[in-house]
């Protein structure tokens, strides 16, 4: 070998010992064992760490890789040679080890650390890469994990977490059929806690202290006790208790004690608003005899638009990861408010709240044409701003002048876990998590109710915020009957107390957050009609 | 809810709205904005304060019908402003967005000044 070439030769392995010992990208290694290579991100030397001929080893390795280029080519960044070899490694072992593998019936994938069921699903044993992307994603987020340093869970654990988890799902129809109708399970004490027949004590967990709670919430925490920390139940059996053993564990004779009463099963507030304005009207029509037939007619017209409007309301989105809730109570017959679940893509989910001004059949004429104008852009928009924009266009010529829609728009995209944010006029969407710092941010990008301009204005003013979402996170948006309700002393509801009660539950469920904040609304107005559609959208990330 | 009509010196119509708006009460206020909107003609622009310093909360159901009237008065070349809004009405404006198409005075004797027109002041 000429001089030269040995003198080139001794420079670069002085280089490649010096990036060993000081270059965090060269410090990478698959498994905690094999190193793996800047350059091609693969890993090259099994076992290396504590060898003592290191730097031979990997000054041979980089003499064949391709990407090396005597130090010319491009390395891998640390953070992205981490995410590789975590995607390796998962590969890996979802193929050698069982507790990787362990899935609920319906294919959902259990964390082998936090040991809680994830968004990732896949019906058989076979690894793809949208799973082992999955996979990744939680791991990057599971507290329990720590970057693989966490300690895992054995199958057995987790097989038997999924057993308790299925026999629960199976058990809450029962309850809730149970609970509705058989004294013997509907005792609670004073303080509105469920007393359990099987083993006979107050079960602090399940609140009965409203018939929202009692019908949504506590057969779920009943299956949860009953399956996971009852001494007496067994699958199947009676319980043992009787109604009088019940009633003097409750102190069923104090106020508050006693057998929960369920008014008939009619779900929604929507249902009891409406039912309750239809027996005016009903009533009004049986006093005055005059009334004709067209006036009847009209009614019935005005109940049938209302009825279709109700029919047109969307299911909850089913999405892994995410729980989804919302609120309609119209003042009217017929609603200005609206709410709406888009599918943009396959990833993206579009969450549309909004508010016609005034309310009635003309607001809920005009609540139709918005909501299928943003429907119809929104599909394959993954800007919630652009879709404002369009549909703005849309519907300024049909709008009369005095009538405008205030409207707010996220589009979330469940693989990125971000919601871009655009607001035209409406109530600003509320952020909580207590992890947070600050925990409550009030997310108020700039933008003008949709109708009150051509183009240029509205176009102009309207801004787009991207949320980098995370675990806990809760989203919660209200339209202005919420903001707006007065109590007798005609103070307004407003952002303060709206926030207070986020804080307040906001470490719940979706579900019960939305039930709360409509109990703190009710309770501020008091006996004050409401004045105005109200209408409450919660999304808890999971 | 109270409202008052004068008729300024320098021909500048000033209409102050006070109290509280109660749901009852919106159709009355939107027939108020009609009433202004629908008088406006071009063969005598109208000039036209609100005074709003002491009303208490403007319900958005009736915000449209005030942006009606401010279109319909600026069409016949004519204005129509607010004088005074207190923090309730600001917020409604701000969540709106519509702050830039309504225009608002700190007090009656600037939105007066401001909409003057500088031989009307022995018009009365």
């Amino acid at each position: 070998m000429a001089f030269f070439d040995k003198l080139k030769e001794k420079r670069v392995r002085e280089r490649v010992g010096q990036e060993l010992a000081a270059n965090p990208a060269w410090k990478r290694y698959y498994l905690g064992r094999s190193w793996v290579c800047p350059y091609c991100a693969k890993a090259a030397i099994e076992d290396a760490k504590g060898k003592p001929d290191l730097m031979e080893l990997v000054y041979a390795h980089l003499k064949a890789c391709p990407e090396w280029k005597e130090f010319a080519g491009t390395p891998n960044r640390p953070i992205d040679l981490d995410q590789s070899i975590r995607k390796a490694e998962i590969t890996q072992f979802m193929k050698t080890s069982p507790l990787w593998r362990v899935r609920d019936p319906a294919g959902q994938w259990y964390c082998p650390y936090c040991a809680k069921p994830t968004e990732v699903t896949f019906p058989s044993n076979k690894v793809n890469r949208e799973i082992v992307d999955g996979i990744a994603t939680h791991l990057d987020r599971c507290y329990a994990y720590e970057g693989g340093r966490g300690t895992p869970q054995t199958v057995q654990s987790l097989l038997s977490l999924i057993d308790k988890a299925e026999r629960q799902k199976r058990l809450i129809p029962e309850i809730e059929k149970l609970t509705a109708s058989e004294p013997l399970w509907q005792f609670k004490d004073d303080k509105k806690r469920w007393a359990c027949p099987h083993c006979r004590h107050i079960i602090s967990d399940v609140d009965l202290s409203s018939e929202f709670l009692v019908r949504s919430v506590a057969p779920r925490q009943i299956a949860k006790h009953l399956i996971e920390s009852c001494p007496a139940y067994k699958d199947g059996a009676a319980p043992q208790a009787t109604v009088e053993e019940l009633r003097a564990m409750t102190g069923g004779d104090r106020k508050e004690a006693g057998i929960v009463t369920l008014s008939p099963p009619q779900d929604t507030a929507t249902f009891h608003a409406i039912r309750a304005e239809l027996d005016q009207v009903r009533e009004l029509l049986s006093q005055n005899k005059n009334v004709d037939e067209r006036q009847k007619e009209l009614m019935r017209s005005i109940e049938d638009a209302g009825r279709q409007q109700r029919e047109m309301l969307p299911d909850l989105p089913k999405i892994a990861g995410y729980e989804f809730e919302v609120l309609f109570k119209p003042m009217a017959t017929v609603s200005g408010d609206f709410y709406d679940f888009l599918k943009v893509s396959p990833e993206e989910t579009g969450l549309v709240l909004g508010d016609v001004s005034g309310h009635g059949v003309e607001a809920g004429i005009v609540m139709s044409m918005v909501k299928k104008c943003l429907k119809i852009h929104g599909r394959g928009q993954s800007s919630p701003a652009e879709n404002l924009r369009v549909t703005n266009a849309d519907v300024f010529e049909d709008l009369a002048q005095s009538t405008f829609a205030s409207v707010s728009y996220g589009v979330l995209n469940t693989a990125s876990r971000t919601l871009r944010f655009s607001r035209a006029g409406h109530t600003p969407l509320f952020l909580f998590n207590p992890t947070r710092q600050p925990d409550l941010t009030v997310i108020e990008p700039k933008g003008i109710v949709l109708g009150v301009d051509k183009g240029p204005v509205f176009n102009r003013t309207l801004e787009e915020m991207e949320i980098k979402l995370v675990a806990g996170d809760m989203l919660v948006q209200v339209t202005d009957g919420v903001l707006e309700a007065t109590d007798k002393k005609k103070e307004e509801f407003g952002a303060e107390r709206l926030t207070a009660a986020i804080r307040k539950y906001g470490t719940h469920e979706a579900k019960y957050l939305v039930h709360m904040l409509e109990l703190a609304v009710n309770e501020f107005r008091g006996t004050c009609p409401a004045e105005d559609d109200v209408t409450i959208l919660g999304v808890k990330v999971l | 809810m109270e409202i008052s009509r004068r008729k300024d010196l320098k021909g500048v119509e000033v209409v102050a709205i006070s109290g509280r708006v109660s749901g009852a009460e919106v159709p009355r206020l939107i027939a108020e904005f009609q009433a202004i909107g629908a008088g406006a003609g071009p063969a005598a622009p109208p000039r036209i304060v609100l005074e709003v310093s002491r009303l208490d909360n403007l319900p958005s159901a009736v915000v449209g019908s005030l942006l009606e009237a401010i279109r319909a008065i600026e069409a016949a070349s004519g204005r129509l402003v607010l004088a005074g809004p207190q923090n309730a009405l600001t917020v409604v404006l701000d969540r709106l967005g519509i702050g830039t198409l309504v225009t608002c005075f700190r007090s009656v004797d600037e939105a007066v000044k401001a909409l003057a027109v500088p031989d009307a002041s022995n018009s009365q």
